[in-house]
Order: structure tokens, then sequence, then C-alpha cells
């Protein structure tokens, strides 16, 4: 990194006017922008008077992820969880925490600047940290933060040892636009607090609070925009009234109830029930009245059974289905009630056993045009009958199709978990490619990405 | 085409007179603006780059229009081989021209070598490296040192 010697000699003979200094402001924002907001505040903000205003303007996002800094495996979940292994660890990590916890309050600390764009705070923090994350908040709020992210990583043993979101009016709380919290407790009086005092917000994510029981998302002055609730284990109900509300995601654990008392503006909807086969459509389910206004559609579920009668969705274009490989055809159902639909993905999750025969791609009986479908993605195929056998259809169906994306993944993890050889896993992959190349040869005007 | 081979008069303050195929004097966006509005017929007075520089930041634009086609592993090794080539008082200087003519490319190429200088350096380094005086007083820094006191516990 140093210059050599010689040459450095030299200009310190001929120069030592401090020239970095002279650069115009936005030059020396550059130059910053190419380090770590948190390294540059640190080293920089003291170096001189020139420096220290210079902080005091310029725009700053954090982003303090301790992960980057400490190997992720020394603290994930090992299987060798002796005593001795399981104590080292906690005090590495205790370790690691209060050096992680000072650095965040160095680089807030010698923050000048009067306004913070975005703080994300990525680490495992608990309550232990209570008063320096309120702190961080406070900090943040006062220079009127549009985003904070608080990822606390890992859930803490005890509900009683979850970091509890501060119910405080900081000044400045006003202009925040995006919340989003993991694993921090947030109850259904906290939510509502937030809601109440944060009339700007736009995006509001709460994920794995142990906290919430039923949550209340509703005012008649909410801004809110995007509403993400996932992973509470103990949520009971969900009740919703959001005139400005586009687009919620949902990933249900348990059988809850969830009321959606008026969202005019729905469009985009994410649901994920992996245990339960819940049919969203029906008619006592309260998403099924939202289906005919929605334009996205994302559902990651088991699917029913034989017919699916799914009310006719004319508004949805984008649809995307993360599935088991097992009752494929169902979603034809969807596919069939959504005349405009323009692109549809298909994850498939083979978690079961998967056959090593290439399957003969045997004719569709039935089938019904669908004239605006232009793109299909397939995600995890591997050519086994029953997709082959969806994908045929898809492909018959579609006579309008233009692009086909295969992504024919054999993942690692089955290598690793269900100890498939990785010569099967090649010999796989194979098949995929020639099972996809195959259902192809009918459609030579489809153009067809292979990855 | 005939407009790729239109020269381009450049004038450093030194007084060095270079003359640049169009291709190459595009890569600044500002000498494109005048060529757009018509106004790089004649000579381009440069007034605070001298000629040395100039011809530095016209070696780099050539390199990099003669390199299009290259892969772009290629152009970042030969980036990185122009720049480590170029010793600290040169560097600001070239960062003055790169800003003031407008290459973009170039001006965060000399700024990532700025931030790579930085980078594992105490301040006090900092400052070493670059004749960056301080200059507070002593009630300043402790006044800095008192708005701090929230955090200084958890040190202890």
């Amino acid at each position: 990194m140093e210059l050599p010697n010689s040459k450095m000699q030299k200009h310190v003979e001929k120069d030592v006017r401090d020239r970095i200094s002279e650069l115009s402001d936005d030059v020396l924002a550059k130059i910053l922008s190419f380090l770590p907001s948190e390294e540059a505040v640190l080293k920089t903000s003291f170096l001189s008077r020139r420096w220290k205003q210079l902080w005091e303007s310029l725009p700053v996002s954090f982003n303090f992820d301790g992960l980057m800094a400490v190997h992720y495996g020394a603290y994930a979940i090992s299987f060798d969880d002796s005593k001795n292994c399981r104590r080292k660890r906690a005090e590495d990590l205790k370790i690691e925490r209060c050096k992680f916890v000072g650095l965040v309050n160095d680089v807030l600390i010698a923050h000048q600047g009067s306004t913070i764009d975005e703080l994300r705070v990525g680490f495992y923090l608990d309550r232990d940290s209570q008063r320096y994350i309120d702190k961080w908040i406070e900090t943040a709020m006062n220079k009127k933060a549009k985003k904070l992210e608080l990822d606390f990583l890992y859930p803490p043993r005890f509900s009683s040892m979850y970091y509890l979101f501060p119910q405080t009016c900081f000044c400045g709380i006003e202009f925040l636009s995006s919340l989003c919290l993991k694993h921090v407790g947030v109850s259904d009086v906290v939510t509502k607090w937030i809601l109440s005092n944060c009339p700007m917000l736009e995006r509001l994510h709460i994920e794995g609070s142990p906290l919430l029981r039923d949550p209340k998302v509703s005012g008649s002055s909410l801004r809110l925009k995007h509403l993400h609730i996932s992973k509470g284990r103990y949520i009971r109900s969900v009740e919703i009234s959001a005139p400005d509300l586009v687009s919620f995601e949902y990933h249900e654990e348990q059988l809850l109830m969830l009321h959606i008392r008026h969202a005019p503006k729905l469009t985009e909807l994410y649901y994920s029930s992996p245990s339960y086969s819940i049919r969203i459509d029906d008619p006592d389910s309260p998403l099924s009245n939202y289906l005919p206004q929605l334009v996205t559609l994302r559902l990651s579920m088991k699917l029913p059974s034989g017919i699916w009668d799914f009310p006719t969705c004319t508004n949805l274009r984008h649809l995307s289905c993360k599935v088991a490989g097992k009752r494929l055809f169902t979603l034809r159902y969807l596919i069939e009630s959504s005349p405009f639909l323009h692109k549809f993905t298909l994850e498939i999750t083979n978690e079961n056993k998967i056959k090593n025969t290439l399957c003969k791609v045997r004719k569709v009986v039935e089938y019904s045009l669908h004239k605006h479908l232009k793109e299909l993605e397939i995600i995890g195929f591997l050519g086994q009958p029953m997709e082959a056998k969806f994908v045929a259809y898809l492909l018959k169906s579609a006579i309008n199709l233009e692009k086909i994306v295969i992504h024919a993944a054999f993942l690692d993890i089955w290598v690793r978990e269900i100890s498939y050889s990785k010569e099967f896993a090649e010999i796989t992959l194979q098949m995929a490619h020639e099972s996809a190349h195959q259902l192809m040869e009918h459609r030579p005007e489809v153009e067809l990405v292979l990855l | 085409m005939a407009s790729t081979l239109k020269k381009i008069i450049l004038k450093s303050c030194d007084g060095k007179i270079l003359e640049v195929e169009e291709a190459v004097a595009v890569q600044s966006q500002m000498i494109k603006n005048m060529i757009e509005d018509d106004c790089a017929n004649e000579e381009i007075p440069l007034p605070d780059i001298t000629g040395e520089i100039l011809s530095m930041i016209i070696e780099y634009c050539k390199m990099h229009v003669d390199g299009e086609n290259n892969s772009n592993n290629e152009l970042i090794a030969r980036d990185a081989d122009f720049i480590t080539r170029v010793d600290l008082n040169t560097l600001y200087y070239l960062i003055v021209a790169a800003n003031f003519l407008n290459v973009k490319s170039l001006l965060d190429l000399t700024c990532q070598r700025v931030a790579d200088i930085i980078k594992g350096k105490s301040p006090e380094e900092i400052r070493l490296t670059f004749n960056i005086k301080n200059d507070f007083t002593p009630e300043e820094e402790e006044e800095i040192r008192k708005k701090n006191a929230w955090a200084f516990d958890y040190k202890d």
C-alpha cells in the first residue's frame, strides 16, 4: 500500500501541502464512499476541522453486519454439542458481542452529521445489550433516519431474553418510513404504538417475535404500503385495515385467524404455509375476497388434491408457486383461472425420493389454451415424470410463450443430507437437461434458457 | 467512419498542445458535451491541467478505447497497473483533472486508490500520509470527548 520511498521522499521535500483536504466536498465524499461508512467515520471524522465539517453535511447509511467480522460457523448450532464446547462458544460469543457493541457505539458517537439515512444492525444481540441498542435507535431517530433494520439473527433461548423494542417517542421518529425487526421482541401493544407514532411508515416487517399474539394493523390514516409478518410462534390472529396497503407477506406456522377488514389497494400477496394445505380460495378465508384484485401472487404451500375451484383472477399477471413435486397438476386450476397471467414461476422442492430414470412424455389428455402467458420459469427441475408432464402441459397450453427459463438445480444439501453421491447428482442434472431439450422439441420458437 | 478520425486539440496550462482522436476525447463527458454543442472545433484550453497530467489522462482514455473488446478482468488489471505507478502527488492532480474533465471511470479509479491508501491506517497514520494537520484547539478536543460520554462506560 505504501508508495516507494524514493518517490515519497522527493515529494516530501518538494511539497508538504495537504492537497487531499483541498479537494472539493464532492470528491472527498466519493473517496469515502469506497470505504465502509463505519470505518470511514471512525478514521476520518476528527482528522482536522475540514474533515469534521465535511462529515457534518455528508449523508450516510450505516450497515453494521457483525457476521462480516465473525465467522458464522462459530455460533451456528453445532452437532458437537458437548458441555465444554457449548461453554466455549458462549464465551466467544460474549467477547465478540462486546466488541461489536463497542464498535457501533464508537461509530455512532463519532458521526458528526445531522442526518443518518439508514441504520442496519445485524448480530447476535439480546436483552443484555438493551440500553445500548435503545441508544442507537435514539441516535438514528434524532438524526431523522428513514430506514431502521434490527436483525438479531438467532432467537435467544427464552422469550424473556429478547431485546424489546422501546416504546419511547424519540425525537425524529416521525421520519421513519421503513422498519424491519427480526428476532426482536415486539408485542401487540408495541405494534400499535409504532403504527400510531410513525405517520410516515410505509414498510413494516416483523419476523420472529415471540410476543405477538393478536396484532392489529389498522388505522384510517395509515400510510403503510408493505406489511410482512412471519415466524411468530404464538400469533393467534392478525387484523388488517390499511387503506394504502399494496403488499402483504405472511408466513404462517400454524392455523390462525386472519381478518382483512379493509385493504382496497392490495395487489401483491405472498402467502406461505408449509405445514398446512390451507385453501386460500375457501369462501370462508378472508383472502378469497382479495384474490380477484391481485396482480402478483406468490404461494408456498402444500397443494390440495382433486379439483381446485379457484375464483377467476382477471388482474393476476405474476404467479409464483413453491410446491412439492407431488400434485403439480392442481396448479392448472390456478393458471386456468388467471386468463391474463403473463409470467409463471414454479419452484419445485423435491424433498422426496428422486427416481433416476428418464421419463417419456406421454400425451397430455386435455388442456385449454392460454394466450397471455409469455414467460415461464421452472426452478429445481429434475425431469421427474410428474415435472416433465406438467411442463409439457404448460408448453402446449401457452401458445404465445416467448421464453422459458429452467434451473435444473441439484441442491448440495441433498448430497450432504440424503447422501446422494456426486455421480448421482451429475447424472441427474444431465437427465434434467436432456428432459428439458426433449420437451422443447415441439416448441423451437420459444427461447430456452437452461441453467 | 470519418467522424472517429476527427481530431480534438487540447491545450494544457503550461502551453503543451495535444491532438487526440475524438473517440478517445469523448471519454471525457465535458469534451463530449462541447463536441455536441459544436464548441470543440478550435483548441480547448484546460486552465488547471499540466501537460504531464494531460498526457497521462489521454494514455488512460486511449487504453480504455483500445481495450473496449478486452475482457473486464483484463481492463481491471490494466487499471491497477496504471494507478499503482502513480505517486501520491500525481494522484491528487489526476483526481482534480478527472473531476474537471468528467472522466467517470478515472475518477472512480483514483478515488478508490485514495480509499485503499486510507484503509488499514489509524487516523494518525492517515494524517502523516497525507500531511493533514490536526488543527483542533485543546478546548475543541475536550468538547468532542465530552459529547461522547454515553458509551465510554462500556469499555471499562
